[in-house]
């Protein structure tokens, strides 16, 4: 007896995908994304790090991550890109004073707030702390010195012993500590 | 219609095979249901190239801040120090950015000369030598940085800024 093929067969054929390639191309993808991302921080506003030649800037020493206050000097350019000052008057003004995830707005009266933040963080500090407390001053490399100045004036008036400037990291630089 | 048969290695007999071993149905396949793995796994693909977007890799310069008696000025009152003024070469290029080393009367154009110029003074100064930078209110937060990240690498451990 002649055996009926499975073609010719009026039975629907069922078709299936191979899914297993697919998958690990897409478990290597979330793997790749996970190691590489960065965990947003609300601490760290958007801004334009400077990166200094041959940068000494290390990696953050995450021991030590409790025991600082990061303050961003955000530009009030809506530029992501550094388009000079005269395409991009707005680059040079300060767009707002940011402690930790704290937007304390401009000019004298941000200012003030900052320093009252800096004062009851102080306050609030055990005296062992308070010798290894610093400030991380992280501020858009378009701004003028002006908009930084006062920072640093206030921090050094309060007693803040250390400071901390943040900058792009040289490739290849290492933990430093 | 032929018998099944079966050869067992090292026997010179024919094993017979009942047909109705043949007929039995084949084992169930257990198969776990893969689909909403493959949608969560898919979904959070989809998160993750949406949301992702690379960023450079930031880092600390490490400095200290003069006492809160002193103001945050690092006038040290000591009369061996190095000054770095740090100002624009004029009024038209407010992004530029020319260094001066004071007593040197000469001006330097970049980082890299400036670090040279540095670890020239290094050879007869301590690292305690404290080193003011003095920026101009109007020339760029990104070059006052630069001028203080060479003090670091020269190993200049007392650097302040002055305005």
């Amino acid at each position: 007896m002649a055996k009926k093929s499975v073609y010719s067969s009026n039975e629907p054929v069922q078709v299936e995908f191979n899914m297993t390639p697919m998958i690990d191309v897409t478990f290597q993808l979330i793997l790749f994304f996970i190691l590489v991302g960065q965990v947003a921080s609300d601490a760290l506003a958007k801004m334009i790090v400077p990166e200094p030649h041959e940068s000494q800037a290390h990696e953050p020493d995450e021991f030590k991550q409790e025991n600082r206050m990061i303050i961003n000097v955000v530009s009030a350019s809506e530029s992501d890109a550094d388009l000079g000052s005269r395409n991009d008057p707005n680059a040079r003004k300060v767009g707002f004073y940011q402690v930790d995830s704290d937007n304390v707005g401009t000019g004298v009266p941000g200012l003030r707030t900052m320093e009252d933040k800096i004062t009851q963080t102080l306050a609030k500090l055990p005296a062992d702390k308070k010798k290894t407390f610093f400030v991380e001053i992280r501020a858009d490399k378009r701004l003028p010195f002006a908009a930084v100045y006062p920072v640093l004036e206030i921090a050094g008036r309060k007693g803040v012993p250390l400071m901390n400037i943040t900058a792009i990291r040289a490739l290849g630089a290492d933990t430093g500590e | 219609m032929a018998l099944s048969t079966k050869r067992i290695s090292g026997e010179d007999s024919v094993h017979y095979v009942p047909p109705r071993k043949k007929r039995r149905p084949a084992k169930p396949k257990m198969q776990p249901p893969l689909t909403p793995m493959i949608d969560v796994t898919f979904q959070l693909l989809l998160f993750f190239l949406l949301t992702f977007t690379f960023r450079e890799a930031e880092g600390l310069i490490p400095g200290s801040l003069p006492r809160g008696d002193q103001g945050a000025v690092a006038e040290e009152k000591i009369l061996e120090r190095i000054e770095i003024t740090v100002r624009p070469p004029g009024f038209r290029q407010p992004d530029a950015v020319i260094f001066e080393i004071r007593g040197d009367h000469r001006p330097i154009e970049n980082a890299q000369k400036l670090l040279e110029e540095l670890l020239k003074k290094r050879k007869y100064c301590s690292v305690d030598t404290p080193v003011v930078i003095n920026a101009s209110n109007a020339v760029r937060w990104e070059h006052v940085v630069d001028v203080f990240n060479q003090a670091v690498h020269a190993k200049f451990k007392k650097i302040g800024f002055a305005s």
